[in-house]
């Protein structure tokens, strides 16, 4: 009796220690909310959007903080109050490894059904990862100039297909802050303003105090939305039309890098690399300006809810006009694509038909998110500025806004120029030399598999 | 053979009870091992079906732009400098420390601790005392030495990266302070009585005694060393002078969608860590004494 009892208890405890061992085998990356109601076996490509009895799950994959996740999942539930049968489940990757882990749900069978995506969805088209939307948009009616501008229609465009409906019309920049123009006694930025009257205004709002700079005029970083703005201003571009070749060691672009980083180490009216690391890790243009240390900075409007915590007066104005003969502001906007392995791409994207539409980008005003891409709901974001903030002067200079050329290989080409450009950044190397360098690299990665 | 009950019931229960543990080692060791050889030899972006080139990952991270050979170098020089400096110093503590009885504990203690902080906590800390006007620069200015701008300054960002392992690995003060319990006291003693003076002690009795212990160390530090990533990530992964092997590899996989091209790389370096090791491991025949040797 004992015997046997000796041996069940031994049976129950390695059962259980088994049970514990593969639980741990058993969690896939993208399992949560996984498509997969009732089985719609076989055709699931039905002739109706949406299915009336059969209940789907779709799964949304986006990335950012608490109120880009609670904005995605309003406006996911906006459509499941239309259209009961279908659940979309909102999951949040974090930015540093959304590729990543977007990558591992598709190659390991769980994709998603809808992917947010930004400048990374050119090597997602470029393989097939996510569908050419024209058919649907053409099939659907959506009259797409009616609803966006064109920056931000042509920023999802690979091939001349579009791939994403525009989501988020964020785009880059100029912030001035009010006080410290009124205390200098200038007139604050306009559109059409140039790069010497930035320039001026910005060696006047750059104040010393005992040999050390308490107050920059402005304050430039190596990310490429901001010195694009110059480089662009200038007339130059990194890749060429076709993107078969780097154009970085042409005198536009040179003009444009080097006035930009020339504003840190010439005249000394931005911070350097090395004031940066002495500020402390992590302090850019949007953590000084917040701070009332900087009197412009070149960002985007997720930065707006920050400013109005810290009470700042401040104003938006377009990137200065260039030699070219306009300013350049780069779409920063994100997108929703639809993923080519998803079960139900007919319901997808009729939710994203939904998300763009404006109804369904309502949410992302009232939570105050971002800028809405869908034009009816711009002025309606408007009114949502703070209390003297006005869009006027954006307004008017929609026509600078552009995406740069973005190829499939767009991750490993802005690696390699941000290797490429740390050492100018730092300021211990020529433009010419970066550039040279640049371009013989990019050459490179452009050539290769 | 027959086997009696109670012998077979002893060899099922081994079986059972390894079965978690085998299940866990071929999930997620072996197979995936298996996996990332072949995909080695495969051109696959993870998103469209993997293609067959052959050697050609190897033949180009070999003889291509010579990339692999940069970051090798850097990690190289990372691993080869922070691990014979941090075992010399945690010996030199360790054997200090073995000295007094009563501050013992505490040092011990406040050795042990920076290894607990997390990583990325470390890291903005290092950022901050080897800032260009930071701690670090300002107590060498006292000396008269004009620091470096250490991460901000290509040269030197792999020297700061040494400066941060030195500070965060502790652990190896504890391991040798509780290797010297081990050793005799009366070797001491009757060396002493000999005229053997501190210095000799140290090089003729400690050292040797010690010797498993410090070789546990090399071979371990060589290998946990050279797979550096987080702290590395976060301050370098731009910067081609400090670029090392890991997140030259994340990269590669997941940013630049090369799954095959990094999957050689990470078998070339395990190719490398092996041979460093072994290399160790031949060289320790020489200087390691194990007890009940002859």
């Amino acid at each position: 009796m004992k015997g046997i009892l000796k041996s069940w208890s031994m049976g129950a405890a390695i059962l259980s220690v088994s049970m514990v061992g593969l639980a741990g085998c058993g969690q896939s990356s993208g399992g949560s909310g996984n498509n997969g109601g009732t089985n719609q076996s076989g055709a699931s490509n039905s002739s109706k959007p949406s299915t009336s009895t059969k209940k789907v799950n779709l799964v949304l994959t986006m990335w950012g903080g608490p109120t880009d996740t609670k904005t995605y999942q309003d406006r996911a539930n906006l459509y499941t109050k239309e259209h009961p049968n279908v659940k979309i489940t909102v999951k949040n990757i974090p930015n540093g490894h959304y590729d990543q882990e977007l990558e591992t749900m598709i190659a390991g069978g769980s994709s998603p059904d809808i992917v947010e995506v930004s400048q990374d969805f050119a090597p997602l088209a470029a393989k097939g990862a996510i569908m050419n939307l024209s058919p649907s948009i053409k099939s659907s009616g959506i009259s797409m100039n009616n609803l966006y501008s064109t920056g931000f229609i042509n920023s999802y465009q690979y091939q001349g297909k579009q791939y994403a409906m525009p989501d988020r019309g964020g785009y880059i920049l100029l912030f001035y802050n009010k006080t410290m123009f009124d205390k200098a006694g200038l007139s604050y930025p306009k559109a059409g303003w140039t790069w010497n009257e930035f320039l001026q205004d910005a060696q006047k709002l750059t104040i010393q105090k005992n040999g050390k700079t308490v107050q920059w005029g402005c304050a430039i970083d190596d990310w490429w939305p901001e010195y694009m703005a110059f480089t662009y201003g200038a007339g130059g571009w990194e890749l060429n039309q076709s993107m078969t070749k780097a154009t970085m060691a042409t005198p536009q672009f040179q003009k444009g890098l080097e006035f930009y980083n020339d504003l840190a180490y010439k005249y000394k009216v931005s911070p350097t690399t090395k004031d940066y690391a002495n500020l402390g890790k992590g302090t850019n243009r949007d953590s000084l300006f917040a701070q009332g240390k900087n009197a412009m900075s070149i960002s985007g409007f997720w930065d707006i809810p920050a400013f109005e915590k810290q009470n700042l007066k401040f104003g938006m104005a377009p990137l200065p006009v260039g030699p070219s003969g306009h300013g350049g502001m780069a779409v920063a906007g994100t997108g929703l694509a639809v993923a080519s392995k998803s079960k139900y791409p007919k319901i997808a994207f009729d939710v994203v038909k939904f998300m763009t539409s404006a109804k369904g980008e309502m949410p992302i005003v009232q939570n105050k998110e971002d800028l809405p891409a869908v034009k009816p709901d711009i002025p309606l974001w408007e009114k949502s500025l703070p209390q003297g903030v006005s869009y006027a002067q954006m307004a008017a200079a929609q026509s600078d806004l552009f995406s740069p050329r973005i190829s499939p290989k767009w991750n490993e080409i802005q690696s390699k120029i941000t290797q490429d450009f740390t050492a100018f950044f730092n300021g211990k190397e020529n433009v010419q030399k970066a550039t040279q360098q640049a371009d013989k690299d990019v050459n490179q990665i452009l050539a290769g598999q | 053979m027959l086997l009696n009950t109670s012998k077979r019931r002893e060899i099922i229960a081994f079986y059972l009870f390894l079965t978690p543990w085998l299940i866990g080692f071929l999930v997620f060791y072996a197979i995936p091992l298996l996996a990332s050889l072949g995909l080695s030899f495969t051109s696959w972006d993870m998103l469209q079906p993997a293609k067959w080139v052959g050697f050609k990952n190897y033949h180009d991270l070999l003889f291509g732009a010579g990339e692999f050979w940069r970051v090798l170098g850097n990690t190289a020089y990372y691993g080869l400098i922070l691990v014979p400096l941090h075992i010399i110093m945690s010996l030199i503590f360790a054997v200090l420390l073995n000295q007094s009885v009563v501050l013992r504990r505490w040092f011990r203690t406040a050795f042990y601790l920076p290894g607990t902080i997390p990583i990325v906590a470390v890291v903005m800390l290092w950022s901050w005392m080897l800032a260009p006007s930071g701690i670090l620069n300002e107590m060498l200015s006292w000396v008269g030495i004009h620091g470096p701008a250490w991460f901000v300054d290509a040269a030197w960002i792999k020297n700061g990266l040494i400066l941060m392992g030195l500070w965060s690995m502790g652990g190896g003060v504890v391991l040798f302070l509780a290797a010297l319990q081990g050793v005799p006291r009366y070797l001491y003693e009757a060396t002493a009585i000999e005229g053997a003076g501190s210095i000799r002690q140290f090089f003729s009795i400690t050292i040797p005694m010690l010797s498993p212990i410090i070789l546990f160390n090399l071979v371990n530090g060589v290998i946990g060393s050279l797979q550096i990533f987080t702290q590395e990530y976060i301050i370098a992964k731009d910067n081609p002078s400090a670029l090392m092997m890991v997140p030259y590899l994340y990269n590669e996989a997941f940013s630049f969608y090369k799954m095959g091209y990094a999957s050689a790389i990470a078998w070339l370096f395990f190719i490398v860590i092996m041979l460093l090791t072994l290399l160790v491991l031949r060289w320790s025949k020489s200087w390691v004494y194990y007890e009940g040797m002859a």
